[in-house]
């Protein structure tokens, strides 16, 4: 069991050569990000493709998308304990982390679309007055509320751990782990379990509400045609459930290769999260033609627009490469992979979910811009400027510069279950 | 061109917010009532949990105060 421990281990104690070229070219695309970022805050929102029609583009597509990533990690983890799937109980840390970065980005994406972020304490200060009515302060309190309790389960299950690795490390990295740990008690376990138990009954509803009420910062806004839809709540944790678990497949594929970790994470669980993408993904397509079906035939005439724009128009390039391309190839490749019994194709599986979650960013572009590229002929069709492309990729190289960093921190997988069983 | 899907709204009848935030909150309010008189409890661990929530609200409110104070720099 020890030799187990030690291959888990293995990202905290052994860098390989490429790590550091891999951080350095992640700080690079980062760098460059941060750039054009102070060139927007001197410059103004006039250096991004964003006009007075189209007034949200990439960065708000950014903000869905991440907080629909984040959907899986404590999900899983939560369903794991609550469900007691023990195969799955493998993934669930690197699911979790997945989450907390997530949830980062996600909020620093709403910040970086702001015109005066400056003024982004207001958001504190005038909460009590605004709460009411306002959908975006809905949101904040319901991603603030998943984000503390996300990051408190996360770190009473990682307790155990480090309580273990700072009897394993000597030295200045033994007392950092021991710093980690404050009030620590012999057989705190069983409290910690209860706790945690607890922490997931609690984060599952709060999490449907997170993704319902991003859902309402568009569905509630009567005005945008496609927006406004009393099923934006389902559509949106459809594809968030989607995605996110989607995301948990490629990264823990990518950590079992790297790590060698063939013998402890179980080809099946691969094929479990990517069943469930495969179907929520299907549920996905079913509830989008219902949606264009029926602005094509009854809409509104604004609805018809923009649908008409969607699939025959200036965004039909984007819309059936996405769903084509995107959504439906990997599709088939899921189902006759599910159909296999015990059959299971880990990089396959792994290259379909990425380009599902692909395609969930580009669908989440769908959803932002054509509605708001309506009456738009005097501007012209949004586009984003190299700006917002630079700081979209950061957007992209942060999280998973800061992913690379926690993996030399944080066991990857929980050693202290690894020890008792 | 009208570009509105559907005309002639009102206003919510009811401060809807109140309803939406407490479904938010109502999970936390239950995990936090279970981690003070649930079993098998310790009262380090307790205090651990708690502190943390704590820590993390107070992180999060520092966190948009921060920016808006970094940003501010730029106008």
């Amino acid at each position: 069991m020890t030799g187990r421990i030690e291959k888990l281990m293995r990202p905290l104690v052994h860098t390989s050569r490429e790590f550091f070229p891999f951080l350095g070219i992640l700080a690079i695309i980062s760098g460059v990000a941060i750039y054009g970022y102070v060139l927007q805050l001197t410059e103004g929102l006039g250096v991004t493709g964003l006009n007075d029609v189209t007034i949200w583009g990439v960065y708000i597509v950014n903000f869905i998308f991440f907080i629909g990533i984040s959907h899986a990690g404590i999900a899983i983890s939560a369903t794991v304990r609550l469900m007691k799937l023990h195969r799955y109980h493998k993934i669930a840390r690197i699911a979790e982390l997945l989450t907390i970065v997530s949830l980062a980005m996600a909020g620093l994406s709403i910040v970086i679309d702001l015109g005066r972020p400056d003024r982004s304490y207001l958001l504190v200060t005038q909460y009590l007055k605004r709460f009411k009515f306002s959908p975006l302060t809905w949101d904040i309190t319901a991603v603030g509320t998943y984000l503390t309790l996300s990051a408190t389960y996360l770190y009473l299950t990682l307790r155990q751990d480090f309580k273990l690795l700072s009897e394993r490390f000597t030295g200045l990295r033994g007392k950092f782990y021991g710093s980690l740990i404050p009030l620590y008690e012999i057989g705190e376990k069983a409290t910690i379990d209860r706790l945690s138990f607890w922490l997931s009954v609690t984060i599952l509803p709060i999490m449907v509400m997170v993704h319902t009420t991003v859902a309402w910062i568009f569905a509630l806004l009567g005005s945008r045609p496609l927006w406004f839809t009393a099923f934006a709540g389902p559509y949106y944790i459809v594809a968030a459930v989607a995605s996110g678990l989607g995301s948990v497949v490629v990264i823990a594929a990518v950590m079992r290769r790297i790590y060698h970790w063939e013998d402890i994470i179980e080809p099946m669980v691969f094929k479990g999260l990517a069943n469930i993408s495969m179907l929520t993904t299907l549920i996905y397509v079913y509830m989008m033609m219902a949606e264009q079906i029926g602005a094509l035939y009854a809409g509104p005439e604004a609805e018809f627009l923009v649908s008409y724009d969607w699939i025959f128009g200036n965004f039909s390039g984007i819309f059936w490469g996405m769903t084509t391309l995107g959504l439906i190839v990997p599709f088939l490749f899921l189902l006759w992979q599910a159909f296999k019994p015990g059959y299971v194709h880990i990089e396959g599986s792994a290259i379909a979910c990425t380009i599902l979650v692909i395609a969930f960013w580009f669908k989440r572009y769908m959803i932002i811009v054509p509605t708001l590229s309506i009456g738009i002929q005097e501007v012209g069709i949004y586009a984003p400027s190299w700006v917002e492309i630079a700081i979209m990729l950061g957007a992209f190289a942060i999280p998973i510069l800061m992913y690379a960093i926690i993996t030399k921190i944080v066991p990857l997988i929980e050693l202290e279950e690894e020890e008792t069983h | 061109m009208n570009v509105a899907s559907s005309e002639g709204g009102h206003v919510a009848p009811l401060p809807l917010g109140y309803l939406v935030v407490g479904i938010i909150w109502a999970p936390a309010l239950i995990l936090f009532i279970a981690a003070l008189v649930g079993k098998p409890r310790q009262a380090k661990i307790t205090t651990v949990f708690f502190g943390f929530v704590v820590m993390m609200v107070v992180v999060f409110i520092a966190a948009v105060f921060g920016l808006s104070v970094l940003l501010g720099i730029f106008y």
